[in-house]
Parts: structure tokens; sequence; C-alpha cells
């Protein structure tokens, strides 16, 4: 009987061995493991085989290997790095340039409404194009893509 | 946690296409895919099946290049061997583990792949699943058949 359904509960051991069985097939297999002393060799073997795979050493990079692998993160991240420092300056500068212009009284208000509309106008201009590039990033299909 | 992917993302590599230059060459690439998703890795619920998936199909894509997608090849390099106390139990562990290696790099990618994700890197079967890409009902049936082919292969080297 235990041997009949040897093909059956073949794939159950290493379930079983890595403790990924429901309740009812783990006791499946054990009752099957009691009545059948092949299952149990198998059992045995393939926990000494496991054993055996899982000593193994893990591959280790050398200095240049590792970077290598690190290279071209490390790049992205100082790149971002940047951009944000950039960023982060140039808004800081241009605050205080709009401010030093909107209190200076010897440049006429007819400039100012003038500089207020194209500074305006460029905005809106940015702002329809990074609208246009996040409504195209998010119907992108190929998004979802990987490598 | 980018560094530790990185260690770990490495020794699957090179135990997929047996070789540490490609394997560093991969994990670089995978690592720059990560880098692109970071924002989406963080919704992940599994950021390391994420990053292994990445780098099992930058492995296949390498192995199908290399026209070689069954063993790593005589340049393959070795998983290395760890050992201590009794002289010649340690001669005799080292070389049932060189056996072990041997056989292990011979197998076909697809159980070879399975079988480190499993015993090697410790990945339960849900996540094996999500790395393959498989159901996670023939994760148990793929695991045991490269368990089979694996002792079947070490016990006919051990006989002959």
């Amino acid at each position: 009987m235990a041997v009949d359904n040897c093909k059956n509960i073949g794939p159950l051991l290493s379930g079983l061995l890595d403790d990924e069985l429901t309740q009812q097939d783990r006791q499946r297999v054990e009752l099957h493991l009691e009545a059948c002393p092949a299952c149990r060799t198998t059992m045995e073997e393939l926990a000494r085989l496991r054993a055996d795979v899982g000593a193994l050493e893990a591959p280790q990079p050398t200095t240049e290997q590792w970077s290598t692998m690190m290279s071209a993160f490390t790049t992205k991240t100082s790149r971002a790095l940047g951009w944000v420092y950039g960023i982060g300056g140039a808004l800081v500068l241009t605050a205080y340039a709009i401010r030093q212009f909107a209190v200076d009284d010897t440049v006429p208000a007819i400039v100012k409404i003038g500089v207020l509309a194209v500074a305006l106008g460029a905005g809106f201009l940015f702002l329809s194009v990074l609208l246009d590039r996040l409504a195209a990033r998010r119907t992108d299909r190929y998004e979802d893509v990987e490598r | 946690m980018f560094e530790s992917l990185a260690a770990k993302g490495f020794a699957l590599a090179v135990q997929m296409v047996g070789n540490r230059d490609d394997a560093a060459e991969i994990v670089q690439e995978g690592l720059l895919t990560l880098w692109k998703n970071r924002w989406r890795l963080d919704r992940n619920r599994q950021p390391r099946a994420w990053f292994y998936r990445v780098l099992r199909n930058l492995c296949v894509d390498r192995l199908r290049r290399r026209g070689r997608a069954t063993a790593p090849g005589p340049q393959a390099d070795r998983l290395s061997d760890a050992g201590a106390g009794d002289p010649s139990r340690i001669a005799e562990a080292n070389e049932r583990r060189a056996r072990l290696r041997r056989e292990l790099e011979s197998l076909p990618a697809e159980l070879r792949e399975i079988l480190c994700l499993r015993d090697f890197h410790n990945l339960p079967y849900a996540e094996i699943a999500a790395v393959l890409g498989i159901p996670a009902g023939t994760v148990m049936s793929r695991l045991h058949h490269a368990r089979l082919e694996l002792r079947l292969r070490m016990s006919g080297t051990e006989t002959g």
C-alpha cells in the first residue's frame, strides 16, 4: 500500500523537508514514511544533500568585481545628489533675486509687471510640458517590462 | 540594503552563469534596474524576490547569448570550500563538496536555479515562485525533481 503511493508522495517529501506542507499533507507524508522504508531512505538522502548544498560557501566578489557592481549605482547616487543640491541652490537664489527685484524702488512698476508676466508665461509652459511627460509616463505600456 | 542585495545577488549570478566577471556585470545591470524602479520597490512586498527575478532574467539572457543554457562550462568559477577539524575528514568533506559543486554546475539551468534558490539562498516557495514566474504549486515538484536528479548524479559519481 505504502509503496503504491510512493510516486504521488514524492514531491511532498521535499515539501516536508522544507516545512512547506499543509497540516493535512504533512500527516499524509508522515503516515506514508512510517510504512515505507524506501521513502524514508530517500528523505534522509535528500536531507543530507540539502544540507550539503546549503553548506557550500557563497562566492565572494573580488575588490574589482565589487567596484564593477557598485559603479553604476554610485554614479546614479552622485548624480541624484548633484540634482538635489543644484536645484535646491537655484531655488534659494531665485527666491532671493525675486525678493530683491520686488522691493527695488528704482525699477518702474511697468517693468516689474512685464517681468512677472514673462516669468508666469515661462512657468505655465514648463508646467504644461511637465504634465504631458507625467501623463505619458503613466500610460507607458512598457513601464513594467523588466529586462 | 543595496549592498546586501548585491552580495547575495552576486552569489546567485555566479551559480547561474558560472563566471564571476559576468556575474559582476549582471549585478551591476540589476542594480541599475533596481535604482530606476526604486520608488516602485518601496511598495513591493518582496524586494528580494523582485531583485532576484531581474537578475535571473539577466542571467538567462546571458546564457542564451552564450548559447549554453545547460552548463556553466569549463571556465566556471567554483563555489569555494570551507572546513575545519580532522585533516582526513576535511579532505573527505572537501572531495564531496567538490563533487557536489561539479554536479550542481552540470545540472540544467532550470533545475540548478531552483535548487540554489531554495537550498543555498533559503527562499520560501512563494518567493521562488515569484522569482521564477511559475505557479507556487510547481515549485515543490520542480524542486523535488531537481533534488532527485542531483542525488542520482551524486550517486553515479560516488559509485563510478
